[in-house]
Parts: structure tokens; sequence; C-alpha cells
């Protein structure tokens, strides 16, 4: 589980069956000054998460195959919770 | 998953027997950086393409243990390319109000 920073999100045709329908963003994890902290991570949304949202994005596969339906499927980062900015403790 | 430019091609000659009909490409792995200034990206890998994807294009690149998943036997691959990607969207920072 990494804190991260939704900043954009992927458009693609041809990808795994597995992803088909899902939202695909693209999560730039953050260090706890909001800095980036190694590189953008394209995750699947299964929260309807927006733009420059702060989010936990989980690397739980197992979770995310049977979110998908699919034990074959190739994905890995997701994610899981929203950050509420106004109650977040780090400074 | 993480984003990647596709830079070249790999051909081999001997070969893993799980490996038959293989297409293996080059890829540089996107850093911090690179969705706005095109430069910075990590060093190269060598990615299992199952879609058919070409020189110059941009992938998503699934890695680590999920990479071997999509296969029906067990299948030494540590990075797999699970989309083809026509755009991107990246916004660094939040536009100020």
């Amino acid at each position: 589980m990494r804190l991260a920073i939704i900043r954009g999100y992927v458009v693609s045709t041809i990808k795994h069956a597995s992803f088909e329908g899902c939202r695909l963003l693209i999560a730039q994890p953050v260090d706890e000054k909001d800095a980036p902290d190694g590189a953008p991570q394209v995750v699947i949304d299964p929260l309807g998460t927006a733009l420059h949202q702060k989010v936990i994005i989980s690397s739980d596969g197992s979770w995310l195959r049977e979110h998908l339906k699919d034990p074959k499927s190739p994905g890995r980062w997701w994610v899981q919770a929203i950050v509420d900015p106004e109650r977040s403790l780090a400074r | 998953m993480r984003l990647g430019t596709v830079i070249g091609r790999v051909t081999l000659s001997v070969r893993h027997r799980a490996f038959s009909g293989e297409r293996l490409l080059i890829a540089l792995p996107w850093g911090p950086q690179t969705a706005q200034t095109g430069q910075g990206h990590d060093y190269s890998i060598v990615v299992y393409d199952e879609l058919g994807a070409n020189l110059g294009q941009t992938i998503g690149i699934s890695e680590s243990g999920e990479a071997s998943h999509p296969f029906p036997k067990p299948t030494p691959v540590d990075a797999y390319c699970s989309a083809l990607v026509d755009d991107v969207f990246f916004q660094a920072e939040e536009p100020k109000r």
C-alpha cells in the first residue's frame, strides 16, 4: 500500500481481456510531502477516483484477480482508498 | 503496471522450452518526469508481447509475479505487455483556481 496522487488516465483499445471496461488511471506515488517518489503506475480504479485526488494504491494482485473475475489477469496495482484531504495528519 | 516506450525487438536462437513463438520487445519504462518532458526513462527491459506492439509505441508493462499469470503453464516471464496505449492524459500539478 502506497500513498499516491492521481495525475492522469490512459486510453487503450487493445489490452488484456481482463481489463475490458476498467478505468485505467495514472497514479504517481508520493512521499509524505507529496513529492513524486518512484515511477508512475497505471492502476485499476474500482472507486471512481477524480483527477488530483490523493489515494492509497495497493499491490495486492490476488484481490484484483478476484475483482476482475479472471485468475489469469496480469493486473497488480489498484486504488484501494481515497484519502480525506482535511483529516490527513502528514505535514 | 508501468508505462513504457518500445525501442526495439529481441530475436532468440536458443530459448527456454516454455518459450515458443514468443515476441520480445525492448522497452524504456517511464520515470516520474517522462510524461511531461519525454526524458528520464528507467533502464531498458525486455518485455514479452502477445498484443503486437510496434516500435515507438507506448505500452503498459505488467511486472513481477503478475507478469506470468496470463500463461497456461508456468513461464519464466518478468515483464508482460498487457495494454497498447492509444493516448495518455497527464497533468503533473493541480491547476490553480
